[in-house]
């Protein structure tokens, strides 16, 4: 007894029972397993759907004789879940309605064996079963069960002295609606969802096929007609599944997956050249299946760019707009999706710390903080404010300097004397301190091996000597400190 | 020498940008040399006055000033040289920020141009360049000549030196000087993190996504002269420009001098001549038989002293609401230290009579301490509106405002904005901020998160909690102030920025009450105040039912009924004395006079709480110690109160005659104390305090006490005279409850919300003095809770001297969520009564919704309808055509023979009583336990909570009931008091720490719970005052599920006193956190305190 509830903020949750363990829920994945359930449960009959989020319709017409009749088939949905791990409520009734409220609200639904679960088809015999349960039992809104709680009605039986058109007057037909299903006095069909995903093609061989290039063609073929539906819709394929059922009743599978949506079946299907040899057809395949399981809007007019717009790019644009998209579809999907990456800009005032590395197939847009290569400009001067490339590691250069702020006079490094001609800055960076922070305190507790920030603010200058030769250099930590501090290279200007 | 003043500097009343206080700023500027500092907070002068104020304390000019963030892009930096330009200014400023929505403002150049002469102004030097800079130079030249510059600062980005030539030019070109600054933002380099900290908060974003939106080094913070000079070195006469302006812009908000409206003094008199006039035909009407000798003296002094200080105007403005108040019949009193004055009293704007009491005159106006009197005045809290709607309509927007109140940061809204910014996930920084409990200084501590589970040592969990530390009591934004006014001869906006407040209809001054103290400022605080709302409602009541007409003034005085019944602690409903704390006070203090009640007011204070006063007094009232005086010096202060010091007078009286304080000194120490304690002040206070009273020969542990209390008193003390002002509206609220119980029952529901207690209390404790409930009823219930006539069993007679006996008709308002326009459109339509549901819909046009609101609350019973066959019929009308309906055509129409009413099942007595509490929070017909009792668990036995008193000090007991308040005392050390309500009355728990610790999810959770421990009991019956120390708890909420319904619907849900902690908390004030009601009060939602 924690005084916990249902509904109840995790706060206040916490609030009661301080020590509580939390784990959260994963509703799309308890669709999925249900989803997955299903389609176990066509193993019954093909005619499976979905009830709401935790329940299932199974239309069991002419399919109970197969397993020995209703009882055993009963029984046996209830011993095999169980068996998964899962704890289910059934019950087997002449209407979908009778049968959703006796699973939900009878009194004994969980055991195998109750025969209270199932009902003949004999309306006074459903009446009979369901008069006591409670009104929610009619599928009706929480809202509309209150109100009729409020009045006193609380089981299905006291609905059935009430005058029909007093309900209707009321609470529109849907009380009388549902009742009249639930009792067998009106049809309601079962509309099995369909399980199957949208963007499927399926061919199934007379003669099983086995050699590479049969599969090869295949998935030409599979490809032309998955591409076709695609573009009638308007998308492209971003993740496709290849299934391969073998004639042992193993299946065998490989997917691929782009970077842009795509519907070329051409550039697809070298994608699938690699992953094909990965199939291993045993005996031979009797159908293959093409699944797009991710797909995204593609409209035609993409496929084109006009020559300006593809010159635009070719000039100037990053260089991830030219369209090296298939060379790193290829090969990210034989590498890897971690392998191949490309660079970003991130927002981050250390300069080696400005570019980071992202997976090439990852959604441009997603770094937290892009940057663009116009921030290293001076709005001043136009000119850039850092070289293109930074020495892995700043080289010590020996400096002399005019105090305490003053760009170096003269600098030596690699034993080479440069004097300077004209100098800018200083540009000052000082260090992130939360980071710092953390170093410290990691370096305290235990050896991280995170890359070491310097807790120095730098002061960094822009540099010409004698030569016209232009390098970007930097005083680690101001002259105020105890130690006179150190000079750094830290890149050459093109 | 090179001298340079700071002139671009951003507080922190430039909210979320700043990163330090304006006296920190100042203070560092002082320490650095500057010549002078400038604050210059975008749009706003919200902190312009505590700079003043430290400025003065340090010994540095302050130049005012402000920067305007226009809507083409340029800011301007506007230092005004004169009064008339800072009265530009300000009225400039308050334009923007009328126009826009609160907390921001828009201006254009055009609106600039028009109000800058006068000042001095820099144009900010933009970050990018901006071709539109030379003709924005070029138009304000035009304005403000020789005065104009442009601001220059080093941005460290590597290109300072073309970025400063480039501006060189401009500046040449547009023949304006140069000003070197420094654009700063946090005094020292050591409040960057905190910097940093800010721009995420304000950008909404973590400091690793903030990226370039950071500075990228901590160079905005105060440099001392020489490194600005050396830094423009090559430019020294935008050094030199600095003390230019410092020495063209000598204006000094000391100048604002503070002039009174005239409007209330009539033409042809003097104010002086016409206070008086008021004050003697006032006197002459409070006393007719004549004033006594000991009043005209005071009077005489008080008006001599009010006109060598010039206050008149005051006291007549204030009059002059309280008389529109009167003239509309709106109850109003004065409060604080106005109930001091002999004047207040006579002119009507205080009640409390100076002949009863001494009074300290000093207290509310000196000479010495030359600072404008403060009177606070309560009016009743349905109609304040009516009264500032007044203000503001009799003075105009322009001459009177609300003052501001500064929000700051406290520590669970600094963890919880800190924490977001480190980037701490969103569960531990709702932890965090879960586990800081108290307002106060120990708020972050270490200990309590360990406690809580979080590791205080993680890198991030330990920065968050420094940053949060440093950013506790820095502004967040303004709010409106309860009611405290500012009203002026001239235009108030030319004074200080007036700005919208949230609310419609408000607008609001810049500065708070504090910031007007220290500039000399009036304000009057307009209050709201629900008791004198009640007040009104009962004797209006009392007045319609053949009582006498009283007025708060003619209630009759001294009656010992009256002290008797709160002696017995029968005080529900009773301002200020009905709380549980106080109910336990009454019987021991046993009041017998007014000045008692003024005792019990003051002393059930966190004040003397915290400072041990309490025991004390009641120990040597009741005579079990003796009554000594630590000296003979304080006899005279303390010989009321028996030694012991209660109020703030004697706290202070203290501190000058037995700590050696001066007058002044002693205020200055409780306002440090109320106002934002600032640990240095209190510290030294402390040791001079207790080393002047060692000094004088007190024992040290007395010198703690009294330090300690004065300390409470700062936030939580009552002054003598507002505790007479309460006390009074004590005694006529008890009057009424004594005299016509059901009239107080009445007005108390009539004046809802207010108060301690939920309807359901009110009643049943009304039902306790014999009075007859009636259920609401769409044929005899108006709005508000009604009286009628009782019919008199023969030989029976009426209350003497209270009229004939009334019952109470609960109002239409007890009715859950039904509105008040609809219950007026019921008793309008009713004439001689209605006969059907659908004669209801028809003739007084109610919706079906309201209909049904009515029937679920069974108020139909004079129709013969019960509740679940009202409802039936009630939904049969919701699918009619409404406009058929209201057509006169089918209104005309007779109305057809109803259609049967099919038999809807029969309602349990227990499914009736779970219905009354859902629709009205009460039920008439039974309290729910007494359903309950054959099914809850028979061991341990259970004590009826009536029987209570019958039990021995010490007995082992157990009782069941609702739980109806849980509270937590902050003055408590975390003991629980829980009270419980059974059919037959209520019984007091109190919950130790420990016990909570085991019981939690009972205590915080139970709706229905069941206590076993053992009694305590002091004193003798009937002033008995008896508690449960509770040993073990049960939550047997599940049984009232029981009472009515079958699943899915709505689970019980007892009618909680307004106290209660669990469902009201009361710490956290923040706007738009509301949550919906239904579900809060469903699952209590936090943890209390």
């Amino acid at each position: 007894m924690l005084g916990l509830a249902p509904g109840m903020s995790l706060a206040d949750a916490r609030a009661y029972a301080p020590e509580l363990d939390v784990a959260f829920a994963d509703r799309h994945g308890d669709m999925k397993m249900l989803e997955r359930i299903a389609r176990w449960a066509r193993r019954y009959t093909p005619h499976v759907a979905l009830d709401g989020n935790d329940g299932l319709m199974l239309d069991i017409t002419g399919a109970a004789h197969l397993v020995g009749g209703e009882a055993r088939l009963r029984r046996d949905v209830l011993d095999r879940l169980a068996k998964l791990g899962f704890a289910a409520r059934a019950a087997i009734a002449a209407t979908p309605g009778a049968a959703w409220a006796i699973a939900r609200f009878g009194a004994a639904t969980m055991r195998a064996t109750d025969a209270d679960a199932i009902v003949a088809s004999d309306p006074t015999q459903i009446r009979r079963a369901l008069d006591a349960l409670p009104i929610a039992a009619l599928r009706l809104a929480p809202n509309l069960v209150e109100t009729l709680d409020r009045l006193g009605l609380r089981r299905i039986g006291d609905l059935h002295d009430l005058p029909r058109h007093g309900l209707a007057a009321r609470f529109g037909s849907i009380i009388n609606d549902r009742l009249d299903r639930t009792l067998g006095r009106a049809a309601e069909p079962i509309s099995p969802l369909p399980l199957a995903p949208a963007w499927m093609v399926q061919l199934a061989f007379a003669e099983p096929v086995s050699t590479p290039e049969d599969l090869a063609r295949i998935v030409d073929r599979l490809l032309a007609q998955i591409c076709a539906q695609l573009a009638l819709a308007e998308f492209g394929a971003r993740r496709l599944e290849l299934s391969c059922h073998r004639i042992d009743g193993r299946h065998e599978s490989c997917a691929i997956a782009t970077s842009s949506p795509v519907r070329d079946p051409r550039r697809l299907a070298r994608l699938f050249a690699e992953k094909l040899t990965t199939i291993d057809p045993g005996l031979g395949i009797e159908t293959m299946t093409m699944t797009a399981t991710l797909v995204e809007a593609f409209s035609a007019a993409q496929l084109t760019l006009t020559p300006a717009a593809r010159a635009a790019i070719d000039s100037f644009g990053p260089p991830d707009a030219i369209d090296l998209s298939p060379f790193i579809d290829q090969i990210t999907n034989r590498l890897g999706a971690d392998a191949i990456v490309r660079l970003a800009i991130d927002q981050r005032h250390i300069p080696e710390l400005t570019q980071i590395p992202l997976p090439a197939l990852q959604p441009s847009g997603s770094p937290a903080s892009p940057g663009t290569i116009e921030s290293w400009r001076s709005p001043w001067t136009r000119a850039p404010t850092r070289p293109l490339r930074l020495l892995p590691i700043p080289d010590p250069v020996e400096v002399t300097a005019e105090l305490p702020e003053g760009p170096p006079l003269t600098f030596r490094w690699r034993r080479i004397l440069h004097r300077v001609r004209s100098a800018d800055g200083p540009e000052r960076l000082a260090p992130e301190w939360w980071i710092i922070f953390e170093q410290r305190h990691a370096r305290r507790n235990s050896a991280q091996h995170r890359p070491l920030q310097s807790a120095r603010t730098r002061d960094y200058y822009r540099i010409e000597d004698e030569d016209g030769r232009r390098f970007w250099l930097f005083r680690d930590g101001p002259w105020s400190a105890p130690a006179p501090p150190h000079w750094f290279m830290h890149g050459i200007f093109a | 020498m090179t001298g340079y003043a700071e002139l671009q500097v951003t507080s922190n009343f430039d909210f979320l940008r700043g990163a330090a206080h304006p006296h920190e700023l100042v203070m560092r500027a002082k320490e650095l040399g500057h010549a002078a500092i400038a604050i210059t907070d975008r749009n706003t002068l919200a902190g312009i006055v505590r700079a003043h104020v430290a400025a003065k304390d340090a010994g540095i000019p302050l130049v005012v000033g402000v920067r305007l963030d226009l809507d083409e892009g340029a800011s301007l930096l506007c230092w005004p040289q004169s009064r008339t330009a800072y009265g530009q200014l300000a009225r400039l400023i308050s334009l923007g920020q009328r126009r826009a929505k609160k907390g921001s403002c828009k201006l254009d150049l055009a609106d600039a141009l028009a109000a800058l002469a006068g000042s001095s102004v820099a144009v900010v030097a933009p970050d990018l360049p901006d071709p539109t800079l030379a003709s924005t130079l070029a138009r304000l030249r035009e304005i403000i000549g020789d005065d104009l510059h442009l601001a220059i600062h080093h941005l460290y980005r590597g290109d300072d030196a073309q970025r400063l030539a480039h501006f060189v030019a401009v500046a040449r070109r547009s023949r304006v000087k140069l000003l070197a600054t420094n654009d700063v933002h946090h005094h020292v380099p050591a409040r960057r993190p905190l910097q940093d900290v800010l721009v995420c908060i304000r950008e909404k974003c973590t400091l690793d996504a903030a990226g370039y939106r950071l500075f990228a080094h901590g160079e905005r913070h105060l440099k001392p002269p020489a490194e600005m000079a050396r830094l423009f070195a090559r430019h020294p006469e935008a050094i030199a420009a600095s003390l230019e302006i410092v020495r063209r812009c000598r204006f000094s908000l000391d100048e604002l001098r503070y002039e009174y409206p005239d409007e209330p003094v009539p033409t042809g008199r003097t104010p002086q001549a016409q206070l008086e006039f008021l004050a003697w035909s006032g006197a002459a009407a409070r006393w007719p038989d004549g004033v006594p000798e000991k009043v005209r003296a005071q009077i005489l002094h008080e008006i001599a002293l009010i006109d060598r200080l010039g206050y008149a105007r005051y006291f007549l403005t204030v009059h002059d609401i309280v008389e529109f108040a009167k003239s509309r019949g709106i109850l109003c009193q004065g409060r604080g230290s106005a109930a001091n004055s002999a004047v207040c009293y006579a002119i009507g704007i205080t009640a409390v009579d100076p002949a009863q009491m001494d009074l300290l005159f000093e207290r509310f106006i000196s000479a010495a301490r030359n600072e404008p009197p403060d009177i606070d005045v309560d009016f009743e809290h349905e109609r304040r509106e009516e009264v500032i709607q007044y203000i503001y309509e009799k003075y105009g927007r322009e001459r009177a405002g609300l003052a501001a109140t500064v929000i700051c940061y406290r520590p669970k809204s600094a963890i919880r904005d800190v924490g977001k910014a480190l980037g701490l996930s969103q569960d531990v920084v709702a932890k965090l901020a879960d586990t800081i409990w108290g307002w106060g200084r120990d708020g972050l501590d270490p200990a309590h998160f360990r406690a809580a589970g979080i590791d205080p040592d993680s890198p991030r969990v330990d920065l968050a909690l420094r940053l949060a530390r440093e950013l506790t009591g820095f502004p967040r934004h303004l709010s409106q102030h309860v009611g405290g006014f500012v009203i002026t001869q001239g235009r108030l906006d030319e004074v200080v920025p007036i700005a919208n407040a949230a609310m419609a209809d408000r607008t609001v001054i810049e500065w708070d009450k504090d910031d007007l103290d220290a500039l000399g400022i009036l304000k009057i605080d307009v209050l709201a105040l629900g008791m004198l709302t009640c007040i009104r409602k009962a004797l209006d009541l009392i007045a319609r039912h053949g009582g006498a007409d009283h007025t708060l003034a003619s209630v009759p005085r001294e009656v010992p009924d009256v002290y008797e019944m709160l002696s017995r602690a029968d005080s529900i409903g009773v301002f200020q004395v009905e709380s549980r704390a106080q109910m336990s006070m009454l019987p021991r203090l046993k009041p017998a006079c007014f000045y008692d009640l003024v005792i019990e007011v003051a002393i059930v204070r966190p004040g003397p709480i915290q400072g041990d006063m309490v025991h004390p007094y009641l120990r040597r009232r009741e005579g079990s110690e003796p009554v000594e005086f630590p000296s003979a010096e304080l006899e005279t202060v303390l010989g009321k109160t028996l030694g012991v010091p209660l109020f703030q007078e004697q706290a202070m009286r203290i501190a000058i005659v037995a700590a050696g304080f001066e007058p002044v000194e002693a205020d200055r120490l409780r306002r440090a104390m109320a106002a934002f304690r600032r640990a240095g002040d209190i510290h030294s206070f402390e040791t001079k305090f207790i080393g002047g009273m060692l000094q004088r020969g007190y024992a040290r542990d007395f010198a703690m006490r009294c330090f300690k209390q004065i300390e409470g008193f700062g936030t939580y003390g009552f002054p003598e005279s507002h505790a007479a002002s309460f006390a009074h509206l004590v005694y006529v609220s008890a009057w009424i409850k004594c005299f016509h119980p059901a009239v107080f029952a009445a007005a108390l529901i009539n004046s809802q919300p207010m108060g301690f207690y939920a309807p359901a209390q009110i009643v049943r404790d009304a039902r306790a003095h014999g009075v007859e409930i009636r259920a609401p009823d769409i044929n005899h219930s108006d709005w508000n809770c009604t009286l009628e006539p009782v019919e008199m069993p023969p030989g029976g007679s009426p209350d003497a001297g209270s009229g004939p006996a009334l019952a109470l008709r609960l109002g239409l308002r007890c009715v859950k969520s039904f509105s008040e326009a609809e219950a007026i459109k019921l008793t309008a339509a009713r004439g001689d009564g209605y006969h059907s549901i659908a004669e209801i819909k028809r003739r007084a046009g109610l919706s079906s919704a309201s209909l049904d609101r009515l029937a679920r609350a069974d108020a139909f019973g004079s129709l013969a309808l019960n509740r679940r066959t009202a409802q039936w019929q009630s939904l049969g009308l919701s699918n009619d055509h409404p406009e058929l309906a209201d057509s006169p055509l089918f209104a005309r129409l007779p109305l057809g023979p109803p259609l049967p009413v099919p038999r809807l099942p029969e309602m349990s007595r227990g499914e009736a009583v779970a219905d009354d509490y859902a629709a009205l929070q009460m039920s008439l017909r039974a309290h729910p336990l007494e359903l309950l009792r054959p099914f809850l668990p028979q061991r341990p036995v259970l004590t009826l909570a009536a029987r209570l008193e019958d039990c021995a000090d010490g007995s082992s007991v157990a009782v069941a009931g609702l739980v109806l308040v849980r509270q937590q005392p902050g003055s408590a050390k975390g003991v629980i008091f829980m009270t419980l309500e059974d059919e037959t009355g209520i019984a007091n728990l109190i919950i130790w720490p420990k016990t909570f610790a085991r019981f939690r999810a009972a205590v915080r959770g139970g709706r229905l719970v069941q206590a076993r421990g053992r009694l305590q009991r002091q004193g003798v019956s009937p002033y008995l005052v008896i508690h449960v120390v509770v040993q073990g708890l049960a939550d047997l909420s599940i049984h009232l599920d029981r009472l009515g319904r079958g699943a899915g619907s709505d689970s019980f849900q007892p009618p909680l006193a307004r106290a209660d902690e669990v469902r009201h908390p009361t710490r956290d004030n923040q706007p738009g956190l509301e949550q919906t009601p239904d579900r809060a009060k469903l699952f209590p939602s936090r943890d209390f305190h």
